[in-house]
């Protein structure tokens, strides 16, 4: 990694209260036209925007584990328990609290959707601060099968149709879902986006009003996908099967 | 330019002495700092997990303990971060490979192009001409920060929380958790500008 210089001072606090949503209006609307001609401060807010849209994905917090609401005062010792069995419910409960937070029980494989998130901003990431660049590409289909297996633990490719194009897998971008993947694709020249996830990760997509784009959502052996794309019809997950 | 802070605060001190079952309400309102925190310390997920889930029940033990004047927050953090600094020293101590697969610990061996973390796919897709794992480089950046930087970056960018309440989740002046998150910024910065990005124009999305 070859040494660079600081950046200015400045600069970076002002990014800092841009993405902190910190600036006056006036402050703010001058920061974007600053950044729109100035290619350094640009990129370092791009920069920045990237490093922190992938602490948001890598480290989304789990739920919370459940602690039966009455249990706790008998684990505090309010009710005056011997001293073998505080220890015991204390042991008891943290067993029962850890198997609750890794197996979760209590979100089902049909579990309501998380949140809603933009289709338009996934783009517009994808798009602009990514450039549609892949960060894998799957030489064949032995590959792709592979890759998906591996990151989505089902094996599947996608139907050769005229016209379409795998572009090639990109990270998660934060956007989607923790365990998320997404192939960058193009279908009569336009640029379309398949979000990716198992379905326990599912979540709602929508489209900002106004919106040029189309969702169309498919589940595929436990695989959720979303299709984002300009034209009114999928390509890509009406075209998924096994290898 | 100054912080925008949110009214009312949840981690602003409460008058009401908790029992049992308050705790067990307030500690789950409070998890995801509390797991924010514990992640700064470990640096894995899963591990941090279950440290918080060891601080429920130290908590629990100690609720006497609790001031109600002072902030649950702030008293849990402090709690975890105990409780995750111990794991910490054990785990140094054991030297035990990492299996999280997002791990501040885990840069090096991803770095040197193992399938540890699927970045490096020989025979399931490859990584494409000029991209490189911008994921690995941030662990490793991160990694590299102090703990208590780290924290104030981690609870200011995953979770949203205002400077505010970070300063009183984890005891310091605001200032000071303002300045840390700026620094640990520009401190990822500097160490990922060069780092070639998906479009392999020198680390710039």
């Amino acid at each position: 990694m070859t040494p660079q210089p600081p950046p200015n001072p400045s600069m970076s606090d002002r990014i800092d209260a841009y993405l902190d949503d910190a600036l006056s209006p006036a402050e703010r609307a001058a920061f974007e036209q600053e950044a729109s001609s100035n290619p350094a401060l640009r990129d370092e807010l791009a920069l920045q925007r990237r490093i922190d849209g992938r602490l948001r994905g890598m480290f989304v917090p789990p739920d919370a584990p459940q602690i039966p609401g009455e249990a706790a005062p008998a684990i505090a010792g309010r009710l005056r328990l011997p001293v073998w069995l505080r220890v015991a419910a204390i042991l008891a409960i943290a067993a029962v609290g850890a198997w609750l937070a890794v197996s979760r029980p209590w979100q089902g494989p049909r579990k309501p959707a998380l949140s809603a998130h933009s289709a338009d901003e996934a783009m517009k990431f994808l798009v602009s601060d990514e450039q549609f660049k892949p960060v894998w590409v799957c030489g064949d289909d032995k590959q792709f099968a592979e890759f998906t297996r591996d990151k989505l633990k089902v094996p599947f490719l996608v139907r050769p149709e005229a016209g379409v194009q795998i572009v090639g897998w990109t990270y998660e971008p934060g956007l989607f879902a923790r365990k998320g993947q997404v192939l960058l694709a193009r279908a009569d020249g336009k640029q379309v986006i398949v979000a990716m996830a198992p379905e326990a990760e599912d979540r709602t997509m929508h489209t900002d009003p106004g919106s040029p784009l189309h969702i169309t959502r498919n589940l595929y052996k436990g695989v959720v996908m979303y299709e984002i794309s300009p034209l009114d019809h999928p390509v890509i997950v009406n075209a998924i099967t096994q290898p | 330019m100054g912080a925008v802070d949110r009214p009312n605060s949840s981690i602003a001190p409460s008058t009401a002495r908790l029992d049992g079952e308050a705790f067990a309400r307030t500690y789950q309102q409070h998890w995801r700092m509390l797991w924010c925190a514990a992640v700064a310390v470990l640096g894995d997920r899963v591990l941090a997990q279950d440290v918080v889930q060891q601080a429920a029940v130290v908590g629990l033990q100690r609720l006497d303990q609790f001031d109600p004047s002072t902030s649950f927050a702030a008293w849990m953090i402090q709690i975890v971060r105990n409780i995750a600094l111990n794991e910490s020293r054990k785990r140094t101590r054991r030297r035990t490979a990492a299996v999280d697969p997002v791990s501040l610990d885990s840069g090096p061996a991803s770095r040197s192009g193992q399938d540890e973390h699927g970045w490096v796919l020989t025979g399931r897709g490859q990584l494409a001409e000029g991209a490189e794992p911008f994921d690995d480089e941030l662990m490793r950046a991160l990694g590299e920060l102090d703990e208590m930087p780290r924290g104030c970056l981690l609870l200011r960018v995953v979770l949203d929380m205002p400077y505010r309440d970070i300063s009183l989740a984890l005891n310091i002046p605001e200032g000071t958790a303002a300045s840390h998150v700026h620094r640990a910024r520009a401190a990822l910065r500097r160490s990922l500008r060069s780092s070639p990005s998906p479009s392999g124009n020198g680390g710039m999305p």
